[in-house]
């Protein structure tokens, strides 16, 4: 499942690279019978069938998904198969890797491959989000906060009683975020590869994996939101409302980032804390909704007794 | 729950984790030992054909929602759904019924037999099923019923994947042979013993908290009635278990698919199988506490359609071995959470009284009915020569017209005045 999912993320991921950079000057391979060449920025094959013949050259990087692709000339940067067929023929030079998730590769042996043949999908995820270094992540850790206080001031300021419902929600039903926040985070996750999957939505479900964000950063200043509180009524935060959001997103992300670095227990605990703010958020709607449980018949009988 | 322990009402406990025991095992017997083993043993151990297997399946459901539903009907006009100690001699009857039923099976040798078995097999179940789900409303406080559903749903699911060695009508009942004289024991002990800690258990269905189901809608005489809410709930569980069935015995049959996950040799994936299923059904037990009804209809039954339709993900992915188990991952968790709901709304649109019918219907009637018509449509359609592709997209046109029916089935419904609630 780990690997479906990290195979479709990738998928996903790339095919934004490539929608993103290079569709410009590159070719999207959908249907039907293409020549490529002779200079390409990147490559996007998801169906049909491409031929790059030894005078091509391939700037960016290629990615297929379905289709076949007759590769006789060169590409600069690193070959993604993740479905479909890629051929190399005699002249092809790739300048990079070829990373094998799916599909059949087939290749001559005087076919040029700089960065060799890999299977690994995670080293495939790593080739597009590379592992950060100790001051990139720093420096991550630095923007993190500061667009987390940032949003949390324009929320309280724009939207308080929409923070407000979410985070009563976090505090008062914390076993139901959790239980939402995990239905919703995987049926959406779901709903978001089989769009991908169709080629036509892929905008509408990269739009859908920006809305989680969204929602979960939203959850997030929810919790800002308590912890600020939490921090005024022991007598070490401020006492504005607005001061207590901002202290209190600041020390959610220090928490949050405390805890994921604990070993073992520091990555549950921080999906934990995710899920349950988006959880909270789909409970109540971005918070333009208090969740009150459905308690009626439950009343009803109280009042009986 | 809660409740029970705070106040050290510990017979109100034991009664609460004796029905859990009960229905997860009762449960996991449906699931393995009927529908997996009357498949094989008609197939494999019998030799017959597909078509005969088919008429077989038919049999076993339309018997067991007639005698359901005939027989809740008698426990109504009877009285028998307020009445603990008649439902507890009953369900011994059923179980030592079953108990004989599950010794016999490996030894049938001709069709004839097969069938006589298949027949005395639905009316235990016929039986069994407004009396087991009758005492819900004796043992399960209303505001318990979401999480008592999702520990037998998630129990009974986990031991089905982890347990059966095969699926085979053998392996299925060597593992009866030890559970069934178990519960016929236990349950003859209190139908027949009577222990003096069971009368306030049998009073229970008197106080609101037990006896007055969440969803039961009032009229201005103050009776309960029979609400829209149940006729749509009955219409969408027989939908579902159609389509859950219909797809689900194609998925079997496909080794890509089974292999790397019910069928695996390595434990690991059944155990992620396995696991799944409680965390989907703790979830399920959480939001039906949760949620009013449409939205948990609409909740439950729409991420239903959703992953059904998600079963042609399985040919677009790499075939690693990583999208054979991805799929039965989110099978499992539809399943998980519809099968909460069935464990758990009957009993909350019922009264004690209406239970036993109410049961009837929802149970049999939209379950078994739904299960065994898709099951025999299904081979049916095997039998024929209709393609793995073409079945899935049969199934996904059906959970598609499922989601679309549903909607307007709940924006119509939605129209309508709810009832008083009382």
């Amino acid at each position: 499942m780990t690997r479906a999912v990290a195979f479709v993320s990738l998928a996903l991921a790339l095919s934004g690279v490539a929608w993103a950079q290079g569709l410009h000057r590159g070719a999207l391979l959908l249907s039907g019978e293409h020549r490529l060449g002779p200079t390409e920025g990147h490559v996007l094959v998801v169906g049909g069938t491409g031929v790059a013949d030894a005078d091509a050259r391939i700037d960016g990087v290629v990615v297929m998904l379905e289709g076949a692709l007759t590769l006789d000339g060169t590409v600069a940067g690193d070959v993604f198969l993740m479905g479909g067929t890629l051929a190399l023929g005699d002249e092809a030079r790739v300048g990079g890797r070829i990373v094998v998730a799916g599909g059949e590769l087939s290749a001559s042996e005087a076919a040029t491959v700089a960065g060799g043949v890999t299977r690994d999908l995670q080293l495939a995820a790593e080739a597009v989000r590379p592992t950060p270094t100790p001051a990139q992540r720093a420096a991550r850790f630095l923007v993190q906060t500061l667009l987390l206080v940032l949003a949390a001031f324009v929320a309280v300021l724009l939207v308080p009683r929409a923070t407000e419902r979410t985070a009563e929600a976090i505090a008062r039903h914390p076993v139901v975020t959790v239980a939402m926040g995990a239905l919703a985070g995987l049926i959406g996750l779901v709903l978001l590869v089989a769009m991908a999957f169709t080629v036509v939505l892929i905008p509408a479900a990269l739009i859908g994996f920006v809305l989680f964000g969204v929602a979960t950063v939203f959850g997030w200043l929810a919790f800002g939101r308590l912890v600020g509180r939490a921090l005024h009524r022991r007598g070490v935060g401020p006492h504005g409302v607005r001061a207590q959001a901002v202290v209190g997103a600041v020390v959610f992300v220090v928490m949050l980032h405390a805890v994921a670095a604990v070993p073992w227990i520091g990555a549950p605990l921080s999906l934990l804390a995710s899920v349950m703010a988006l959880g909270a958020v789909v409970l109540t709607g971005f918070g333009s909704r208090r969740f009150v449980p459905d308690r009626g018949a439950l009343e009803g009988a109280r009042e009986d007794a | 729950m809660r409740t029970m322990l705070r106040e050290r009402n510990w017979t109100a406990a034991a009664g609460l984790i004796a029905f859990i025991a009960m229905m997860s095992v009762g449960y996991y017997y449906n699931v393995t030992f009927v529908q997996l083993g009357l498949k094989d043993l008609g197939e494999r151990v019998l030799g017959l054909g597909a078509q005969r297997v088919v008429l077989a399946m038919t049999v076993l459901a339309v018997v067991t929602a007639i005698i359901a539903v005939a027989f809740g009907l008698r426990m109504a006009r009877a009285g028998w759904g307020t009445r603990l100690l008649v439902k507890l001699r009953i369900a011994f009857a059923v179980v030592a019924v079953q108990t004989v039923l599950s010794w016999l099976a490996p030894h049938l040798a001709s069709e004839a037999a097969f069938l006589a078995w298949i027949v005395a097999t639905a009316v235990a179940l016929g039986v069994g099923v407004p009396v087991t789900f009758g005492m819900t409303v004796d043992l399960v406080p209303v505001r318990d019923r979401g999480w008592v559903a999702a520990t037998i749903t998630g129990l009974a699911y986990l031991a089905a994947n982890l347990l059966p060695e095969a699926w085979t009508i053998d392996a299925f009942a060597r593992q009866m042979a030890w559970a069934m004289p178990a519960g016929t024991l236990g349950l003859g002990f209190l139908a027949f013993v009577r222990p003096g800690w069971l009368a306030p258990l049998a009073e229970q269905h008197g106080d609101p908290a037990f006896g007055r189901g969440r969803f039961v809608r009032y009229d201005a005489q103050g009776r309960p009635r029979r609400d829209r809410l149940f006729v749509l709930l009955v219409v969408l569980m027989f939908a579902i278990f159609f389509i859950d069935s219909l797809g689900f015995l194609r998925v079997v049959d496909t080794p890509a698919l089974v292999a790397g996950a019910w069928r695996s040799v390595d434990a690991a994936p059944r155990v992620a199988l396995g696991v799944t299923h409680l965390v989907a059904a703790w979830i399920g037990g959480v939001l039906y506490g949760a949620f009013p009804a449409r939205h948990l209809f609409f909740w439950t039954f729409g991420i239903f359609a959703l992953v059904h339709f998600s079963y042609g993900l399985a040919d677009r992915l790499p075939g690693d071995g990583s999208a054979a188990l991805g799929v039965p991952l989110l099978y499992a968790v539809a399943v998980s959470l519809y099968t909460v709901v069935n464990f758990a709304v009957w009993a909350d649109l019922s009264t004690p009284r209406t239970m036993p019918v109410n049961a009837a219907i929802g149970v049999a009637l939209s379950g078994w009915t739904a299960t065994f018509a898709s099951t025999a449509i299904a081979i049916r359609l095997q039998a024929v020569g209709v393609s793995w592709a073409e079945h899935l997209r049969l199934v996904d046109a059906l959970a598609l017209a499922f989601f679309a029916a549903m909607l307007v089935l709940l924006v119509a419904d939605g129209g309508r005045r709810p009832g008083v609630r009382r």
